[in-house]
């Protein structure tokens, strides 16, 4: 019976004692980079083809850069980085009987998660964002800002370091609009904004 | 016996003895850089590579291993608000201004991994109850060896330049700037 309760009692204590599941993956010092840009039609067919571009691609002419947005991180850990403005919005709950706050972020924003899979290659978790504040609202208690976002979050596929990927596009009606109210040059004409992202080891 | 003790204490000895390392935060703009970032420098190039910058903020503190440490320089922006539940005024704080957390890790090659937040905040309207507030914030982990200087994040576009901006009133920018958080570490 001793015996039965000492193997009971050191099994558990084994079981405290083992180390939870490690993160197996390579630890590599990476730079993300995601870049936004405005891309002529020609060169927007050549793109359509698709998903990574070699890289000097954005070297070519018909590329404008929109914004650039780099962190510095690890593979297998979240790094962001947002350079903008914060908005609050706050209006009265009467079911909580109180006041709520609400944060509306316009500006650039990135955050990503690369995986090691193989040697040099990798995959990304990355939510990118780029917005501006359109207009405010005004209901005659409070203004409530009104913004123009891009956005895009994937999951991508294996991919190696250095090569640019591409992480998502629009076009068209609302690409011009959004253009507009950027201020960057806008029309019927080369109203392709793309999202790239490339990744390099340090 | 005695000796044994005595054996034993001048071994744990080592293990009291704490590395202590300085780190330093910057903020900075570089001139137009046109695509050619180092991420990882000497103290050396770093200074060649600020010759064509400006540090906007910056601050150092002393990093024990292993703990977390903080630095602020900034003002608490008071917000107040009527909770009718207490009714009575109640007083919230944002700091805005520059802040710093840092976490080092000694890795087995002498290298120290800094887990880094870093962030400069400005206001952009002062009014209540909630102001708006401007950002340029990072999560970052860096990997450095003794007395590198390392770019935790980077932005230059017409986007981030609006808000910078307004971070740093009354400076001049170009749109070919590009600006930096960067995080150096020497042992002391």
């Amino acid at each position: 019976m001793k015996r039965t309760g000492l193997l009971v009692l050191l099994s558990l204590s084994a079981l405290a004692w083992a180390e939870p599941a490690k993160d197996t993956g390579k630890k590599e010092p990476i730079v993300m980079r995601l870049e936004a840009v405005q891309v002529s039609d020609e060169l927007a067919n050549e793109w359509k083809k698709g998903w990574r571009l070699k890289a000097s691609a954005l070297e070519e002419a018909g590329v404008h850069r929109l914004q650039t947005t780099e962190v510095v991180g690890i593979t297998g850990r979240e790094c962001s980085t947002f350079i903008g403005r914060k908005n609050h919005v706050i209006y009265y709950d009467p079911r909580a009987s109180q006041f709520q706050v609400q944060y509306v972020d316009v500006g650039a924003k990135l955050n990503c998660q690369c995986k090691w899979v193989a040697d040099g290659k990798l995959t990304a978790a990355v939510y990118s964002e780029l917005s501006w504040l359109e207009k405010n609202l005004n209901d005659g208690k409070a203004s409530y800002p009104e913004t123009i976002t891009l956005k895009s979050q994937i999951d991508s596929p294996v991919f190696s370091y250095g090569e640019r990927v591409l992480v998502g596009n629009v076009q068209g009606s609302e690409a011009q609009h959004y253009l507009q109210v950027l201020g960057a040059s806008s029309g019927a004409k080369n109203d392709n904004v793309y999202f790239v992202l490339s990744v390099e080891r340090l | 016996m005695r000796k044994t003790l005595l054996c034993l204490f001048l071994l744990t000895l080592p293990g009291f003895a704490q590395e202590g390392w300085k780190v330093e935060v910057q903020l900075v703009r570089l001139g137009d850089v046109r695509g050619k970032l180092d991420y990882l420098m000497d103290q050396e190039q770093w200074n060649q590579q600020l010759k064509s910058g400006e540090v906007l903020d910056a601050g150092s503190t002393l990093m024990p291993l292993d703990k977390e440490v903080s630095l602020m320089l900034g003002r608490k922006y008071p917000i107040t608000y009527f909770d009718p539940r207490a009714g009575m005024t109640q007083v919230n704080y944002v700091d805005v201004g520059f802040k710093a957390s840092l976490t080092p890790l000694v890795l087995g090659d002498g290298r120290v991994q800094v887990d880094c937040y870093l962030e400069k905040k400005a206001l952009f309207e002062e009014k209540l109850p909630l102001p708006t507030v401007d950002n340029f914030s990072c999560y970052s982990t860096l990997i450095l060896k003794p007395g590198q200087v390392g770019v935790a994040a980077a932005t230059r576009g017409m986007v981030g330049m609006r808000y910078l901006k307004g971070l740093f009133p009354g400076r001049s920018f170009s749109e070919k700037d590009t600006f930096v958080w960067t995080v150096s570490a020497r042992k002391l």
